[in-house]
């Protein structure tokens, strides 16, 4: 008898503790309820230097950005034009608009090729805290080079394509790591010319290229970025004059807007360009101070 | 035997005392306004979990910060990202008693006090909170509108936005709460 009147007084004294602690219930509750939670703000913006982000324009806002390549600061022409500041290698304007939160549009021209552009985004996979550890977004793009002249006055010479895979991990705060598989077909290329260790090689229509990219915030508003492509490629070696693209820079956020101050040694800002055409080397000096900003509209 | 059946209807008896003591949000939101000459900010909350044991005033009251709705993405993901870290403190509570003459087995409208503890972005401040308590028909609902200064949660703003984003936030609290069954 006495054991039981010990239970029931035990199960009461646990009621009433539970009662007690209104705090401690609601936060069951949460715990009860929670799902894995989404990671947000992978990276700061669409692009970082020259690669993508698996970012895209948020629904119903428009980015506007602004993309700069002074010129060589180093190699003969570096001191006689303040380290390039008095050339433009490239400039680029683009707009970009989310249809959904998962899926951007977007309109670019740059000054190289006369390129413009026209591009997509799709993120179909979300990293999860304590879920899927990876994000990813595929990238398509088709670029016309409206220049006076193109070989064989073919229009279709001009057109050339993008498609790529970016995989992105937020690894911490502080770390979002990337890297992009990435494919570039060019209509046209000169295979006429070919390589000086070996003349069965030439330049090739699809051009395939991996990219990794990086973020190391320093601060919450200050980071230090990087990307790098490496092209597989016999014909795109430095023996032929041309280089992988390497982009160090700083990131800065202030409110709606991302500045980015970089220096990297190629001239082209979109994909269609900088993998087939860098042909500058960090060895040589031939590398450019560059700036990105961009401006958020939402509506 | 029979004194067994007395303690177990007793036992019952107890626990369900206690429930009838307890009110639950089924609803109800959170919204905050930041107002400059710049822009102004506003977000909205529908995700509340609170209750109130009528029996001694106590109050519980807790938010998830991801559940904020901004009128602008950009705002939602800066105010998790860089204001209120909020993979780190993921909920704003607060804790405490209802303070005031209310008779919670009357209708009517009884002004109240909330005093306790407001945790936000893990920094505790001890608050006194004016609101108001409706009873009707055996639904509660309390408002509330108070301030929160940023500073007090140490959510520092950066010299940057200080034109954008207000020191001083205005807050609206409103929750319907039902006998918790």
């Amino acid at each position: 008898m006495n054991k039981v009147l010990f239970v029931l007084f035990s199960f009461l004294a646990i009621s009433a503790v539970a009662q007690d602690d209104l705090m401690g219930m609601l936060e069951g509750e949460v715990e009860a309820e929670k799902t894995p939670e989404k990671v947000i703000a992978t990276f700061k913006g669409i692009k970082l230097i020259n690669a993508q982000t698996v970012q895209t324009t948020k629904k119903r806002t428009l980015e506007f950005r602004i993309t700069h390549r002074f010129g060589d600061m180093g190699g003969p022409d570096g001191k006689h034009t303040v380290w390039g500041l008095d050339n433009a290698s490239n400039i680029r304007f683009s707009f970009d608009y989310g249809v959904t939160d998962k899926l951007s549009i977007g309109w670019g021209r740059s000054k190289m090729n006369e390129h413009i552009d026209v591009h997509a985004k799709f993120r179909f996979l979300e990293q999860k805290k304590g879920g899927i550890p990876i994000s990813a977004a595929y990238y398509v793009n088709g670029a016309i080079s409206p220049v006076k002249n193109i070989p064989n006055d073919d229009f279709n010479n001009r057109l050339s394509y993008v498609h790529q895979l970016i995989i992105a991990s937020k690894l911490n705060k502080a770390i979002s790591l990337e890297i992009l598989p990435t494919l570039v077909h060019r209509n046209y290329v000169d295979q006429t010319i070919s390589s000086i260790d070996d003349s069965t090689v030439v330049d090739q229509n699809n051009l395939i290229s991996i990219g990794f990219a990086g973020r190391f915030k320093i601060t919450k508003r200050l980071a230090f970025v990087v990307d790098y492509f490496f092209t597989l490629s016999d014909f795109r070696t430095p023996g032929n004059g041309f280089y992988d693209p390497l982009a160090i820079g700083v990131e800065i956020e202030t409110g709606g807007h991302v500045f980015h101050i970089n220096v990297t040694n190629s001239a082209g800002i979109i994909e269609n360009d900088f993998i087939p055409n860098t042909t500058s080397s960090w060895d040589d000096g031939e590398y450019k101070l560059g700036f990105n900003i961009s401006r958020v509209f939402s509506f | 035997m029979k004194k067994i059946t007395f303690l177990i209807l007793l036992l019952t008896a107890v626990v369900i005392g206690y429930s009838q003591n307890l009110y639950k949000a089924t609803s109800g939101e959170i919204s905050f306004f930041s107002e400059t000459p710049m822009e102004n900010i506003d977000a909205v909350n529908k995700d509340i979990k609170a209750l109130i044991n009528t029996k001694n005033g106590e109050f519980a009251f807790i938010v998830a910060n991801r559940g904020f709705r901004f009128e602008k993405p950009l705002m939602e993901e800066h105010f998790n990202e860089n204001y209120m870290e909020s993979d780190q403190y993921k909920a704003s509570m607060f804790k405490g008693e209802i303070v005031g003459s209310v008779d919670f087995t009357k209708d009517g409208v009884y002004p109240v006090k909330a005093k306790g503890t407001l945790n936000i972005h893990g920094v505790d401040k001890d608050r006194e909170i004016e609101g108001e308590l409706t009873i009707k028909d055996g639904v509660m609902n309390i408002t509330s509108k108070f301030d929160i200064k940023v500073e007090d949660h140490k959510i520092k703003i950066p010299k940057l936005v200080v034109k954008n984003i207000a020191e001083v936030v205005k807050t609206t609290v409103n929750i319907n709460f039902e006998l918790k069954k």
